[in-house]
């Protein structure tokens, strides 16, 4: 039997980072995929990539994120199709425009290029946007977009250069611990591998497989759709992430292909892992988004699906180690996995090999209250 | 009932769903049927523009007759709705079939479905096959048949199967002229299949009547040759053949070129499951059937007991299984209504068993003509296998080589399959070149709906309609 430093369950956004950065501080990783890299919520997400959130934990996870999209490309040696193309969320209430007035101190407080524009200057900015009912919006130039599957490609091309190894069509059934100490995991087929380290990093999966060795995750997974259209010419500006933060709102963004690619949040939330998708959503989201870019109804859709959001009571991420010696959780990334997805895997591989953390995680901790909330979901 | 809401839809209206339609209108049901394109028929009876009528349909089979018949029977009935134009974007929970008509979206109920949406070709790539003037068989079948026009003066033919056959006698009557047939398999490896041909006297008069024309023109056939790249700067000018070694080898000096301006090639058939999948009903993996199909039980009832499915996709096998599986399907459907009597039943039983042969047919001849998995390894780096992507072999090997066999790793981490197409073309090549390094990639590649492509300014009118029915 190989001895692996650390195994990671799990072959998302995640796992991938995680063991990437793991074997950069040269450490032998297995990551153990159940069916392939991306199967998950990663490669089901809309590859938005924001700086703008509400607490000074996550706007600094984000931020470190960021720069580290920002140097992938050169990491990789080929492009993950990164582009800051903005985000502009909208406010079409005093209430949301209050909210937004609030984060930007904060957000700028840690050097993020953000400002409050009004409608007419979005009308300006960009013209397809129908600015009926706006009060105006948060922009931040430097928020933006990559391609998920480049990004997975990428870190699996780094991990195995580095002499680690993914397992895929492989499940685990449980983890395996001794006296307070994690010793491996064993396989849906009976094997036992083992390490002194594993990282849950099983998304929506990620609470069932903690139970295993009786650490609860506060983690609920429920069902989010998307959709992509056919390529179109590009807007010019190339349309940013449109957040619509109304009840019946939505978010979408034109990709660098020209594909415009979009969700919205249901109300209320649709609990459990189903990943089916529905007419409802087709409709509906056709309908938000032609109100916010009204041109958009000349275009096609290609594709709709479903994938899971994993929640946690606040919304914000789990990364921390537990009381279980060895066994480390990143999860509960409530929907924006795959953009703190590089940091999260960053931060947790410092503080696996030199156990400590590089910038504040105490907002990701597991023994925290989950009673604030994330007001820019 | 409301308006939009059927006893039955069927999907498809080639000869498996015409011949479930003429079944279900001798009884007291809403039903309807859908077909995406301006006819009824489908491919096999794809109708003929005037000035052709009389050169082609000197000679019919029985199936094609009987087919004819039915469309007549079909336009004249009342309690049949025919929708024409129409292509089905989604069925959706609920018994919600979506689909778009003359630039239009329409939502229609179902209380069951019979799915019948056919085949389409298959490819082997090699350099060149994506230059403007290389053809499907089918698409110079629509030339011929919907536009009445030859596509080119002189025609090469090349692949495996024996459609290949059946469209060189119709550019021949149709005037034309084909410069040559090559077949990838050895004639003595097609014995087997002619051997599967005495259980249907009609297929045997068919191969005649096409092998009489053929050799009449005295049209080169070759055997155990294949194409091995296609030419030209803007369009096919020229292309090369050889003769396969028994190595599976191209023997170097038997290499020759040829100059032709039009390539139709065709290297057998997959199921269209778009449909089915789009349903939910579970498929499984018979390679001897075309690949991934309907699972269904022997009345071709599926994973769920309101859906149907008959014809190429509960296995490729032509027109007479697509016509047995029609009646058949209808046949179960009504049963299940209780609308059967003793004899209706009994003819379920006989058609049962007279499917059974089909499908040995279908087996054996979708064995004969299979294309060697080898063929798909050796494809070369710079071939361009998603066309809509633009990804080459060597982006698809690499994939390969880094992650697990399958279907939708290689669909994600190279693009091939996400372009507008949604993996029609390339999907089953790429499942034969992962199946020629690794072994069947395990799972089928996911299917999305829509179908094909929507319109968002269309759908956003349901929001209004299902407000109005809450």
């Amino acid at each position: 039997m190989k001895n692996y430093d650390a195994i990671i369950v799990g072959g998302g956004i995640i796992g991938l980072a995680t063991g990437f950065y793991l074997s950069k501080f040269g450490k032998k990783v297995l990551v153990i995929e159940k069916r392939y890299p991306g199967a998950g919520s990663t490669g089901r997400c809309i590859g938005g990539i924001r700086q703008q959130f509400s607490t000074s934990g996550t706007i600094q996870l984000a931020r470190e994120s960021l720069n580290l999209f920002k140097e992938l490309e050169k990491e990789f040696g080929f492009s993950v199709e990164f582009y800051q193309g903005g985000y502009l969320l909208l406010a079409h209430t005093e209430e949301q425009k209050s909210i937004f007035l609030k984060n930007i101190e904060i957000q700028k407080s840690f050097g993020i290029n953000v400002e409050f524009i009004s409608a007419e200057d979005i009308k300006k900015q960009f013209p397809y946007v129908n600015t009926e009912g706006l009060l105006g919006g948060a922009f931040s130039p430097e928020d933006g977009q990559a391609f998920p599957f480049l990004v997975l490609k990428g870190f699996i091309k780094g991990i195995t250069k580095n002499g680690g190894e993914i397992l895929t069509e492989t499940e685990v059934s449980s983890l395996i611990e001794q006296n307070g100490k994690i010793e491996g995991v064993k396989l849906s087929d009976g094997k036992i591998i083992n390490s002194e380290i594993v990282i849950n990093a099983a998304g929506p999966w990620a609470k069932e497989l903690s139970e295993t060795v009786d650490i609860e995750l506060p983690f609920a997974p429920e069902r989010h759709e998307a959709f992509i259209t056919v390529k179109i010419k590009k807007f010019e500006p190339i349309i940013p992430m449109l957040v619509d933060y109304r009840k019946d709102g939505c978010y979408f963004n034109q990709r660098i292909n020209g594909q415009i690619i979009g969700c919205y949040t249901p109300v209320p939330n649709y609990p459990g892992k189903s990943t089916k998708e529905t007419f409802e959503f087709l409709y509906e989201m056709s309908r938000r988004t032609a109100r916010l870019v009204p041109t958009l109804e000349k275009v096609h859709v290609l594709r709709q699906w479903a994938g899971s959001y994993t929640m946690t009571p606040d919304g914000n991420p789990v990364i921390d180690k537990t009381e279980i010696e060895g066994y480390f959780v990143a999860g509960g990334m409530s929907g924006h996995g795959f953009m703190l997805g590089p940091a999260t895997g960053k931060l947790l591989a410092s503080l696996i090999a030199e156990d400590k953390f590089y910038i504040n995680m105490s907002e990701f901790s597991l023994k925290r209250k989950f009673q604030s909330k994330e007001l820019l979901k | 009932m409301k308006g939009n809401q059927y006893d039955v839809i069927i999907v498809g209206a080639g000869i498996a769903g015409l011949k479930a339609a003429s079944v279900l209108a001798k009884y007291d049901l809403k039903v309807a049927i859908i077909d995406e394109n301006p006819f009824l028929g489908g491919q096999y009876l794809r109708t003929l523009p005037e000035n052709f009528k009389n050169k082609l349909l000197k000679f019919k089979t029985s199936v094609k007759k009987e087919g004819l018949k039915l469309i007549d029977e079909l336009k004249n009935s009342t309690n049949i709705k025919i929708f024409r134009n129409s292509t089905v974007v989604g069925v959706y929970e609920g018994d919600k079939l979506l689909f778009d008509r003359e630039g239009k979206s329409e939502l229609i109920y179902y209380k069951k479905l019979i799915i019948s949406t056919g085949a389409r070709e298959k490819y082997l790539p090699f350099p060149g096959w994506d230059l403007p003037g290389v053809f499907s068989l089918g698409a110079v079948q629509v030339f011929l048949k919907s536009n009445g026009i030859l596509p080119a003066e002189e025609i090469v033919l090349a692949g495996t199967g024996p459609f290949l056959y059946a469209v060189a006698y119709e550019i021949l009557k149709a005037g034309g002229k084909v410069k040559g047939i090559y077949e990838l398999k050895r004639f003595k490896e097609q014995i087997a299949f002619s051997k599967g041909l005495l259980d249907f006297p009609g297929k045997l008069i068919e191969a005649f009547v096409y092998l009489e024309e053929i050799l009449s023109n005295h049209v080169p056939i070759k055997y155990g040759w294949r194409v091995l790249k296609a030419e030209g700067d803007d369009s096919v000018r020229r292309i090369s053949v050889g003769k396969i070694g028994k190595d599976g080898e191209v023997i170097e000096k038997s290499i020759k070129n040829i100059k032709t301006e039009l390539l139709a090639i065709g290297f057998g058939f997959v199921p269209n499951l778009e449909v089915a999948r789009s349903a939910g009903v579970n498929i499984i993996y018979d390679e001897t059937l075309g690949g991934w199909i309907v699972n269904t039980d022997e009345r071709l009832m599926s994973s769920n007991k309101n859906i149907y499915a008959c014809g190429e996709i509960t296995g490729v096998g032509g027109a007479e299984k697509s016509q047995i599986e029609g009646e058949l399907s209808a046949l179960a459907l009504l049963d299940s209504l209780n609308l059967l009597d003793n004899s209706g039943k009994n003819k379920i039983q006989k058609l049962i068993k007279k499917r059974k042969k089909a499908i040995k047919y279908s087996k054996c001849f979708n064995t004969v003509f299979s294309v060697p998995l080898e063929f798909y390894k050796n494809i070369e780096d710079d071939t361009v296998i998603c066309r809509c992507e633009n990804i080459s072999m060597k982006k698809i090997r690499e994939a390969i080589e880094i992650g697990p066999s399958d279907m939708n790793f290689v669909k994600t981490f190279t693009r091939a399959g996400m372009g507008n197409c949604q993996g029609r073309i390339c999907g089953p090549i790429i499942e034969n070149i992962i199946k020629s390094f690794e072994g069947k990639s395990p799972h089928p590649p996911t299917m999305r709906k829509p179908i094909k492509p929507t319109l968002i300014g269309n759908l956003k009118k349901f929001y209004e309609e299902e407000i109005k029915s809450d």
